[in-house]
């Protein structure tokens, strides 16, 4: 059995193709919605979902969350006594997920099909593909998410033909795709986006306001930066959430035993939301004129990823079209949802025979050259695009170059992503050196081609044809471990010791009640410690019945005090 | 893809219909997944693309309707920014009503193209004008406001100069960009953007402390005839780097220029023309050579004077001959004669030059030292026209250049025509003087003969040159005491130098370090030893760095074979 994958930033989900329709796995506490948090408890012993995000303000060294906004980077998250990279957080996130579909499914899953953002590049790729290898799946394809959220979309829409417009905000990436669907054919037609703007960034924006107003008592000590910044994200996740649905909204947090408190109001919230709606603008404006199609002429426009549900973007996106947008799918669920069909599809699925779906590469790839203007000055770093972005996948291209100097010996590739004329603005993805014969400048020329396979991987091959010289290059990133290394790594998370899934459910309330109990003061902290001393002694019991009941009437007080839990 | 085989793939006949084309691409996508058949898809694809083009392309798409009515129900407005659950508590009043919302913006647009049409606008009444077609929230809806970015550009080049102080408003306002490759409003944005550079430039020129002010005061106002003073000293080469530069990076700016001026200018440097420093050199070369002669003639405690004269002497004689004899010809000749790219044509005065060092060495008579002349000038002349100078550093001035690669050789040279009778000296100098301007404009022509050499007689070449080298030290040891050796000691080492030069040039960096370190120690060699240590010292030094550099190719050669 192949199961479909969202792994977001802020939340993962799971699902499953069967019986001819795709559907979500639930997780141990019966949520189809697992926060991408991972962390250690007190005892080193591993939490993923959301125990572990329930002790992030609380226990902010041994938790972590939004790596995926650090995927294919190198950078390192420590917990406790032991570095993680962030495939490595990814693997867990993925492991649990895994965990929740063997119980469900009842039998061993070891394939999957994961969604990545379109705009995710090479090396952040080959990350998540790791991420999955380090989780014990073979990752059998890597799925754009907006396509995904168009399968979820569109399955159903088989019938007819339609252009549409996906506008995928998730909690650290920002996806937009154009696609048409006509005799069962889904077709991207266009997809572009920005890999580091979504619910994050509004969050910050709530942070930084707050942190302003209160410059003056927080002189921060060494080491405390991180402690007070989960605090404060905690409190801005809530409060922007809270302004979807009431005008205003208040930060609180607790921080050196004395309460701090700040209201925003949604209109004070549009105006810092500003840039960033512009920044929402641009990949649209670019998106509509790849795809060649003007707004009038989409049959709709469907909102994916949680941070669409904020009322300034829904308002933004209706400015934008001149209408309001489509609420047939369920944003945070329809990636996964998609990813399921997708898996489905892969699985030849009876169901999905009459279906195909086509994608395109989201940005340009090409190598950096050097060439004459018309007045003979030479120009270092141009870029030399080979498979131009929108083309549908898979691609492949060839461009052919030739040497610049005389008898110079070795013509040197290196491998750009992006959109600029000048390499420099470009991302770098890795270089391939090819011997040449020694001969005049021009004299020598070398083919040059790009092949870009569905999962967005990239492969190229430089040919000469004076030598008849053939050299390739699978473009690998060089901090990953590949082979027997990456196997080692795999065993090494292994031997991370998991909870039993039936108790995550006490470990989640025992997390949050703990969480409440350092953000409130006076009585209520009182209410929360005496509930939380009730419930502690119910699980010394081991009597199921009893934890059930005391666990049932701790969240119904918690709920009571800071509202319900979101996801 | 053959045209043919585009339909044969597809599955269907030639058509121009495309919902025809798009059936049959989506029945043969069924088969031929991209999931499991990616060649099979890349093949698929390219027919489907290629019958598409052929196909017509779509009609155009509807003119922007600028007078929509839109009706929303006030309750829809809720329900969506507030979700299902809570429009329910909103109560519904009737329908809202707006009549085209976005009249005022095609109205304040209407209006910013009047005024930057009328040339006698106030400059604010413009940017008042523009601020209210950009901040218009109309700008929000996409389609107006890529429509208004491609009516803005082009306004924008249209109104030019006018519109010039508007331009970095809407750059800003718009986020327009070079690096914004491949959109369909790349070519106009991308000429608003330069426009933008080229004006920025332009101020920057109007800075009286920028570079090339004093020219731009020249090409901005008429031309006037020049007085004496310019005629014999002016200095054009501001003005030519300036034209230079507009031409090749901002040639948007050529208008704003003096047409006449322009004008005037090219056609002046059109026709080649001495340098003011070519000018200076020949009027100093005269005074230079008298002064030499009567200090030299003056009596033998006075040489040591001359000597050191003889550095800017040589200079100025050396920048007469670069201009006369290489950038003239250059000029006048390599228009027509396109002699580059025959590496033998380039290499014709190798023999000859060779030929000239051994003529040198035979006992001096002037006869001799006439057909020494002549040969040395033609060798000149030819490597002149034909010589591709080393381009390496070219940062430097060629001066500079010329001194550091080939100064050793001329300075060691007059350091040892000192200890040689007057014919013998006057003799091997022409000779040495040819090879070193051979060095400095013909050596990137040896490169490729060295390139086309087999490994085997690379390899075998190397040795051959050092042990000519060994050859050429143990020649200058005798030559030290017998004068009669040595001219063949200066001709062999001159020989020497020119052979290895070419297997040098592939190492970079070394040679001018080594070059340098000669060049000290016959500075200190002399100072602390006189002239016969410099003789030498400097001999010495040039034949260790040749082994040096030798040695050191050697292992680079066995290094890339392996």
């Amino acid at each position: 059995m192949i199961i479909g994958i969202d792994l977001g930033t802020t939340n993962s989900a799971v699902g499953v193709f069967r019986d001819s329709k795709a559907e979500l796995i639930p997780n141990s506490l019966g949520h189809n919605l697992t926060p991408s948090a991972v962390g250690l408890d007190d005892n080193g012993d591993l939490l993923v979902g959301l125990p572990a995000r329930e002790r992030q303000s609380t226990h902010p060294k041994l938790t972590t969350s939004a790596f995926k906004r650090y995927m294919g980077s190198r950078r390192m998250t420590t917990l406790g006594r032991r570095e993680f990279s962030p495939e490595e957080l990814s693997a867990l996130v993925l492991r649990s997920l895994k965990a929740d579909a063997e119980a469900y499914l009842g039998e061993p899953v070891a394939e999957a099909v994961i969604t990545v953002p379109a705009y995710f590049n090479d090396k952040q790729r080959k990350a998540t593909r790791r991420a999955g290898e380090l989780a014990g799946l073979k990752v059998e394809r890597l799925l754009n998410e907006p396509t995904a959220a168009a399968l979820a979309y569109g399955i159903h829409l088989l019938e007819d033909e339609s252009q549409f417009l996906v506008f995928d905000l998730g909690g650290g990436t920002f996806d937009v795709s154009i696609l048409e669907i006509f005799e069962g054919v889904i077709e991207v037609r266009a997809s572009t986006g920005d890999a580091r703007l979504g619910g994050e960034d509004f969050n910050d924006l709530l942070i930084r306001a707050m942190r302003n107003t209160f410059t003056d008592d927080w002189k921060l000590k060494l080491g405390e930066e991180d402690a007070l910044h989960q605090l404060l994200r905690a409190a801005a996740e809530k409060a922007r959430r809270e302004l979807t649905s009431q005008p205003w909204a208040k930060m609180e947090i607790v921080w050196r035993g004395k309460a701090y408190e700040h209201a925003v109001s949604a209109d004070d919230f549009d105006t810092l939301a500003a840039p960033l709606l512009e920044r929402l603008r641009e990949p649209v404006l670019r998106s509509l004129r790849d795809g060649e199609i003007r707004t009038d002429a989409l049959n709709e426009i469907v909102l994916v990823g949680g941070a669409t549900r904020m009322p300034v973007v829904r308002k933004a996106v209706t400015r934008m079209f001149g209408r309001f947008p489509s609420q047939t799918v369920h944003p945070d669920e329809a990636v996964a949802m998609g990813a399921a069909v997708q898996a489905g599809l892969k699985a030849r699925d009876q169901a999905l025979k009459e279906v195909a779906v086509t994608d395109v590469c989201p940005y340009s790839l090409g190598v950096g050259i050097a060439e004459h203007d018309h007045a003979g000055h030479l120009h270092h770093g141009i870029f030399s695009p080979i498979i131009e972005r929108n083309v549908a996948v898979p691609a492949s291209r060839m461009n052919t170059y030739n040497t610049l100097q005389d008898n110079q010996s070795v013509i040197e590739f290196e491998i750009y992503q992006g959109e600029s004329r000048y390499v420099t603005d470009n991302i770098s993805l890795g270089k391939i050196s090819v011997p040449v014969p020694r001969r005049p400048a021009g004299e020598v020329t070398a083919d040059c081609r790009f092949t870009y396979d569905i999962n967005g991987l990239i492969e190229v091959d430089v040919h000469i044809p004076m030598t008849g010289e053939k050299h390739q290059l699978v473009i690998v990133d060089e901090d990953g471990p590949t082979g027997a290394d990456l196997e080692k790594q795999r065993k090494a998370l292994e031997a991370l010791k998991a909870h039993p899934r039936d108790s995550d459910a006490n470990r989640a309330a025992l997390a949050r009640a703990s969480r409440c109990y350092e953000n409130f003061l006076g009585d209520k902290r009182e209410h929360v410690g005496g509930l939380m001393r009730e419930f502690e002694g119910a699980l010394a019991s081991q009597d199921n019945r009893l934890i059930d009941k005391a666990r049932g009437h701790l969240l119904s007080v918690l709920d009571s005090l800071e509202g319900e839990t979101w996801l | 893809m053959a045209v043919t085989s585009i339909w044969k793939t597809l599955g269907i006949k030639k058509t121009s219909d495309r919902k025809d084309i798009r059936r049959a691409y989506a029945a043969k996508l069924k088969v031929t997944n991209p999931e499991d058949d990616a060649e099979g898809f890349k093949a698929l694809r390219e027919a489907y693309e290629r019958a598409l083009n052929y196909a017509e392309r779509p009609v155009a798409a509807p003119a922007l309707s600028q007078g929509k009515v839109y009706i929303v129900k006030a309750s829809e407005v809720s329900a969506f920014i507030a979700g299902p659950e809570l429009a329910e508590k909103i109560e519904a009043p009737a329908p809202v009503v707006f009549a085209d919302p976005h009249a005022d913006f095609y109205t304040a647009r209407l209006r910013l193209e009047k005024i930057l049409r009328a040339t006698s606008a106030e400059p604010d009444m413009r940017i008042k004008a523009l601020q209210t077609v950009l901040d218009s929230p109309s700008l929000e809806a996409l389609d107006i406001r890529a429509e208004t970015e491609i009516w803005m550009a082009q306004l924008l080049l249209k109104t030019s100069p006018y519109s010039d102080p508007l331009i970095d408003r809407i750059i800003k306002r718009f986020g327009w960009r070079l690096q914004s490759r491949g959109l369909k409003t790349a070519y106009l944005t991308r000429r608003i953007l330069t426009r933008s550079d080229d004006l920025a430039y332009l101020e920057r020129l109007k800075n009286p402390t920028s570079e090339h002010h004093d020219a731009y005061k020249v090409l901005n106002a008429p031309p006037k005839p020049p007085g004496l003073w310019r005629k014999l000293f002016g200095d054009s080469a501001g003005v030519r780097a300036l034209l230079d530069h507009l031409n090749t990076r901002h040639d948007g700016l050529l208008k704003d220029m003096n047409a006449d001026s322009l004008a005037h200018w090219e056609a002046y440097f059109e026709k080649p023309r001495l340098k003011s420093t070519a000018r200076w050199a020949l009027m100093l070369a005269p005074i230079l050579l008298a002064l030499e002669a009567v200090i030299y003639n003056a009596g033998p405690q006075w040489r040591e004077v001359a000597l050191l004269l003889l550095i800017p002497t040589a200079l100025t004689l050396s920048t007469i001959l670069h201009h006369f004899a290489v950038i003239m010809p250059r000029h006048s000749l390599k228009k027509s004669w396109r002699l580059q790219g025959n590496h033998l044509l380039q290499f014709g005065w190798g023999p000859a030059v060779l030929l000239l060092l051994l003529l040198a060495a035979v006992p001096a008579s002037w006869p001799l030292i006439v057909i020494i002349g002549i040969l040395a000038t033609l060798i000149a002349i030819w490597v002149s026209i034909t010589g591709v100078p080393d381009q390496r550093e070219s940062s430097i001035p060629w001066q500079m250049r010329a001194f550091l690669s080939e100064g050793y050789l001329i300075a060691w040279w007059a350091v040892v025509a000192f200890t040689m009778p007057p014919l013998t000296a006057i003799q091997m100098s022409l000779a040495v003087i040819a090879v070193c301007f051979v060095s400095a404009f013909g050596k990137m022509a040896l490169l490729p003969l060295w390139f086309r050499l087999s490994r085997a007689w690379r390899i075998s070449a190397l040795p051959a040159i050092g042990a000519f080298t060994v050859g050429a030290g143990a020649l200058l040891w005798q030559a030290r005491d017998l004068a009669i050796l040595q001219p063949v000691a200066v001709s062999a080492i001159t020989i020497v130098t020119l052979l290895q030069r070419t297997p040098a040039l592939t190492l970079e960096g070394w040679s001018f370090r080594l070059r340098w370190i000669t060049f000290m120690g016959m500075s200190f060699a002399t100072l602390h030893g006189g002239i016969d240590y410099m003789f030498l010292f400097g001999g010495f030094a040039l034949l260790i760095w040749t082994v040096v550099s030798l040695i050191e190719l050697t292992i680079n050669q066995f290094r890339s074979e392996a």
